[in-house]
């Protein structure tokens, strides 16, 4: 028999909260992390709203208690931060030696490298460079994070730009059911990079105002940092250990569609596969979903694909992107709103989408815009990225 | 955790491309093993890849080959494996960053430096919408992707899954890699890397596709594939326990490995070496070391498994003695392949030839 894949525990670092209960809170209190970016030297440091994580490398480091003396780049230092948090929500002391991981990052040690870069190739210098202290790769992120906290299981990197932690939560999910591990931590984690921010910046698609997903005048996305990560485990095995359940992963589908590099078909082709078809392997009917947590990155392309697309499968159904609180987290969205999915089951609350004033004129479409008391049993989370890759999940309270 | 390669294409360091076995290898004493570039033009619409850069296009190429050598119109699902994605786009990029002070940037550097960009250009040229991922943890990487690819063909029989493994190396990468040690600071001949007592080794580069399936083609002689473990750290001992059992328990013909002639990792193939049964290979004075030269390793075996036996010309490559010469000419229908990259990200895999109809 297939497991049923519980979720046993999470952890969470955003703009808005460098844990749980912060992040609950600034939920519940429509708060934005959204602000003018203090540690990143750009030249688009008082143009541009971003979801950065309010604390220096160094502050990030004590807030990680970090047991080694040992150099960690930002993307590493918000992963074990989340992890953490995670692995201490699901009550672990020690990791069966089949537990995996599955982290996902697009910037990795990027957001430290780029600011060496010139004099790492500088051809005058030629001294040698400390193999163990350099993080040129996403695998060495992910390494970081596996020997701060012991993790005798296989760990490995997946990459596919914004959907990344969506594919790596899937992954974690059919490795359970497949009875290769009883445990498997997924999510993913990014820091802000003048990389990223950069490439963005030439696709033209940051706003200088906070975002505002779903409306007629938004005018792109806010980059956003962080990490998220959730214990995904076979029911069986966290009953047995007495664990707590806190939802379970009901269905999820990873889609990509082949329209355009960057850019989604404006129907919303591949997000309504990857939901359909999340729905399929959850054998729910649409109406059976409470909330959506979207995408919502407030781009042009993405916000008409996916309302288009949401339209096609569902009636009138609440649903809001949470990027106006965060940012948009990239390679650590898809696990970040996998964990605000969770909490709005927790919390019987739905969180509205912020800034939104406009109907867009090319659907009929209105994501919540006021907080939500209301019972949920399922909640699906979309992420989708570049190449078209998309990624649903369905989480459920039972 | 096993499968069929159905086909099989690769670009590399040698002429392995796109007849999938070596005539005559090219051996130099060049510190970089560049890969062989195909005639794009044969493979692809040029408009369609006017703007990319070489490794991308590489394994576009390879992944058109392998789809078509497989007989199939399209693949059912993407899997592709990297550890440095396209390095030329992330540089350009960056240089372009620092001399235009964050301005004036062109944006398809961006999109290709992005790692899933290989997957979406093989989704618009076979119009798919279908399953797709994408590993980038270094030595790690392929397997991770054959591993995700087999779990998919426990979940729907019938499909025909596209394996892409690839990295490049850049004049820029290999001098901040030379920093960090990783290459030998000595001239080496391509046929003296495995008897090198210095540290380091030599760069490679490649892109290695495959379609892989869990239906035995009416065809005789395929290759299957098997997943025997991985591991992000190991020690040498609990790696030379492994390897053992390995040897014992499944008897191979030929054992390949990734020994890449760097004397501080010598230690993870001693027990390889101590073996005098059967020929120990390394593939590495072929290919260069890369992030996911285990797919040249794979595709290695591959060849040798499809011709049957040793050829001569690849006695140079053998770490260590068997009893009788004799030995090198035997029938080979069963290798165990294991690599790892500089020390960490240890793979085992099997590969057998199954010639029953």
């Amino acid at each position: 028999m297939v497991p049923r894949v519980a979720i046993t525990g999470y952890g969470i670092i955003s703009s808005i909260g460098n844990n749980k209960a912060f992040t609950e809170n600034s939920l519940i209190n429509l708060n934005s992390g959204l602000r003018h970016t203090q540690y990143i030297d750009t030249i688009y440091q008082n143009i541009f709203p971003f979801g950065e994580v309010p604390y220096t490398n160094e502050e990030l480091f004590h807030l990680a208690q970090i047991k080694k003396p040992i150099h960690l780049d930002r993307t590493s230092l918000l992963g074990i931060i989340a992890f953490k948090e995670c692995i201490q929500h699901a009550n672990i002391s020690t990791f069966n030696n089949n537990a995996a991981f599955y982290n996902a990052t697009t910037v990795g040690g990027l957001c430290e490298v780029e600011n060496k870069y010139l004099d790492l190739i500088d051809r005058n210098q030629t001294s040698k460079i400390a193999l163990d202290h350099f993080n040129l790769e996403c695998a060495i992120c992910t390494e970081r994070i596996i020997e701060e906290v012991e993790f005798p299981g296989l760990a490995t990197t997946l990459s596919t730009a914004c959907s990344s932690s969506s594919n790596a939560i899937i992954m974690g999910a059919r490795t359970i059911e497949h009875g290769i591990s009883e445990m498997a931590i997924c999510g993913g984690t990014d820091a802000l990079s003048k990389f990223t921010i950069n490439g963005f910046n030439s696709l033209k698609n940051m706003d200088s105002n906070p975002c505002a997903p779903f409306d007629e005048n938004r005018n792109g996305l806010n980059l956003g940092e962080g990490a998220a990560y959730l214990v995904l485990e076979s029911e069986f095995a966290a009953l047995k250990r007495n664990a707590t359940i806190y939802g379970y992963l009901k269905g999820y589908a990873n889609i990509s569609e082949s329209y355009h590099a960057t850019a989604p078909s404006p129907q919303g082709i591949g997000a309504q596969m990857a939901m359909q078809k999340a729905l399929e392997k959850a054998t729910l009917q649409p109406d059976e979903i409470q909330y959506i947590n979207a995408h919502g990155t407030a781009t042009l392309n993405n916000d008409l694909a996916e309302a288009n697309a949401i339209n096609n499968l569902f009636h009138n159904i609440p649903v809001s992107s949470t990027k106006p609180y965060t940012g948009h987290t990239l390679a650590a969205a898809g696990s970040i709103e996998a964990v605000i999915s969770l909490m709005s089951i927790k919390l019987h609350t739905l969180f509205p989408t912020l800034n939104f004033k406009t109907p867009m004129q090319d659907v009929d479409f209105i994501p919540l815009q006021h907080l939500l008391t209301r019972k949920i049993e399922y909640v699906m989370s979309n992420s989708f990225g570049f190449s078209g890759s998309n990624s649903t999940l369905i989480f459920s309270n039972t | 955790m096993k499968a069929y390669i159905k086909s099989i294409s690769c670009l590399s360091a040698q002429n392995s491309f796109p007849n999938n076995e070596l005539d005559m290898l090219i051996l130099n004493s060049t510190a970089i093993k560049h890969a062989i570039e195909p005639n794009y033009k044969d493979y692809v619409n040029a408009g369609n890849i006017r703007r990319l850069n070489r490794i991308i296009k590489m394994a576009l190429v390879t992944a058109i080959d392998a789809v078509s050598c497989a007989n199939i119109l399209k693949p059912d699902a993407i899997i592709s494996a990297t550890g440095k994605g396209s390095l030329t786009d992330t540089e350009k990029f960056l240089m372009n960053l620092f001399e235009d002070h964050e301005r004036l940037l062109n944006p398809v550097n961006f999109i290709n430096a992005t790692y899933n960009a290989l997957n979406g250009l093989i989704g618009v040229h076979y119009q798919l919408s279908s399953y797709c991922n994408m590993y980038v943890h270094r030595g790690l990487s392929c397997y991770s992707a054959l591993s995700d690819a087999i779990l998919l063909l426990n979940e729907e029989p019938s499909q025909n899954i596209l394996i892409n493994a690839y990295d490049e190396i850049t004049p820029d990468h290999y001098f901040i890699k030379n920093r960090l040690e990783y290459w030998k600071s000595d001239l080496c001949e391509d046929h003296e890397l495995l008897n090198s007592t210095s540290q380091g080794t030599k760069a490679g580069e490649g892109a290695i596709s495959m379609i892989l399936s869990l239906n035995k083609d009416a065809e005789n002689n395929q290759v299957c594939l098997e997943l025997l473990g991985a591991k992000n750290k190991s020690s040498i001992s609990a790696i030379s326990k492994d390897l053992l059992t390995f040897i014992h328990t499944l008897k191979p013909d030929l054992i390949l490995c990734g020994y890449n002639g760097d004397i501080r990792f010598k230690d993870y193939v001693s027990t390889l070496k101590e073996e005098h049964n059967i020929p120990v290979l390394s593939w590495k004075p072929l290919s260069g070391e890369f992030e996911t030269a285990d797919s040249f390793g794979i595709w290695f075996g591959h060849s040798i498994l499809k011709k049957g036996f040793l050829d001569d010309k690849y006695t140079f490559l053998q770490i260590n003695q068997t009893k009788s010469q004799p030995e090198f000419k035997k029938k080979i229908e069963r290798i165990l392949i294991y690599n790892h990259f500089f020390g960490k990200d240890h793979v085992v895999y099997f590969m057998t030839l199954d010639s029953k109809k």
